[in-house]
């Protein structure tokens, strides 16, 4: 009984994203956003969220299960390469070769950089920031620590392993 | 009919694969490698053509939309802790999507692959919808560049957790902008892996990167000498 409740969330929070995708879509195609659809939603919810109109509860279920399920939707796509099986015949490695190396410069430079530079909560600030920032890193703690419900429930591969 | 067959082909490999790693976490067995190298063995094998495979198993591919939306909640729920973190972040993205499109576009002009791939290659470091658009724009195949998306995510998403290793990347925030400006969603699903904070980080990445993309590879590949 308890299963087929969570299932039900699940299924109405997941068409509750749909209908916003929707909504993002026709948004796009009236308006001329240079963007996916999809993009627009995610910015768009966020939106919502931030102006209070919709709140959080009324979408985490859904989207934890999404975001938990993302790489067998992605599945289909991979398999899309046995169209192109000439061309990974005739340049296959050279291809990898590209997309490795281009890979470990991408990541490599933007974790260093995002690790080495300094962020304002590094520095010494004064008066009504330092208290916001304070704020904010005693919030961001409360919410990232575990036992509450969402951290648990989040982590999409509990299988994973700790860099 | 036999599209249906196809999509509880894909469901049931997934979760097979999944269980896999389960049992034996390493990470040649993850499931992001071994559910389509299965899939493309039994289609090749059994000389089932791409289209009516798609045929049935694009459902799922029709999923990754209310997906992306979904990502809105990661990323509302951490903004305090990224707001704090914005001049990191911005100077890491604009690095990475600098280096990013160059770096797959003069690689590929040196290992003489051809402009047309070289084109596709150009916006692989970015979400598979939006790359598509850029690739058309650029005058690269749409289609190619999915191919490439999804195997840089992939690729980046195997070697990343050992990258952050090799560089001693201790932060959240680092180790979440790696993941998700090189792998884009699959880096993103593996940095939720470490922690709520790197998942979030790897979010935003993703993110902006899709964004800064679309506004920045026309205008480098024009720079381009």
């Amino acid at each position: 009984m308890r299963i087929a409740l969570r299932a039900a969330t699940i299924g109405l929070q997941v068409a509750a994203l749909w209908a916003i995708d929707g909504v993002s879509n026709l948004l796009v195609a009236y308006l001329h956003i240079p963007l996916p659809g999809s993009m627009v939603g995610c910015l768009l919810l966020f939106l919502l969220l931030s102006l209070r109109v919709v709140r959080l509860a009324w979408f985490e279920q859904g989207a934890n299960w999404l975001l938990a399920q993302l790489l067998l939707f992605f599945v289909p796509s991979a398999v899309g390469v046995i169209q192109y099986r000439h061309l990974v015949w005739a340049d296959g490695w050279r291809l990898f070769a590209v997309m490795a190396i281009g890979t470990l410069l991408v990541m490599g430079l933007s974790g260093l950089i995002a690790e080495r530079v300094p962020h304002p909560a590094g520095l010494p600030v004064a008066g009504s920031a330092a208290e916001s920032i304070l704020a904010a890193r005693s919030n961001s703690l409360r919410r990232s620590t575990p036992p509450t419900e969402t951290a648990a429930k989040t982590p999409p591969e509990k299988e994973g392993r700790q860099p | 009919m036999t599209g249906i067959l196809y999509l509880a082909l894909t469901v049931a490999l997934y979760f097979l694969c999944r269980r896999l790693y389960m049992r034996w976490p390493l990470t040649v067995l993850s499931p992001m490698l071994t559910c389509p190298g299965a899939l493309i063995l039994i289609l090749v094998t059994a000389g089932v053509p791409y289209p009516r495979y798609i045929a049935g198993a694009h459902w799922l591919t029709a999923f990754l939309q209310p997906a992306t939306v979904a990502f809105a909640i990661p990323l509302y729920r951490h903004r305090r802790l990224l707001l704090r973190c914005a001049a990191p972040i911005a100077c890491a993205l604009a690095a990475g999507s600098v280096s990013a499109i160059w770096s797959s576009f003069g690689l590929a002009q040196a290992a003489h692959l051809g402009r047309t791939v070289a084109l596709s290659l150009a916006p692989r470091s970015v979400t598979t919808p939006i790359a598509m658009q850029i690739s058309q724009a650029i005058g690269g195949n749409p289609v190619l560049t999915s191919v490439f998306v999804l195997w840089t995510g992939i690729l980046g998403a195997t070697v990343g957790p050992w990258l952050i290793r090799i560089l001693r990347i201790r932060s959240p925030i680092g180790q979440g902008i790696l993941m998700g400006m090189g792998a884009h969603g699959i880096g993103t699903n593996r940095a939720f892996a470490f922690g709520l904070e790197a998942g979030t980080a790897s979010t935003l990445a993703m993110v902006l990167a899709a964004l800064l993309g679309v506004l920045l590879t026309p205008l480098l590949l024009r720079l381009w000498p």
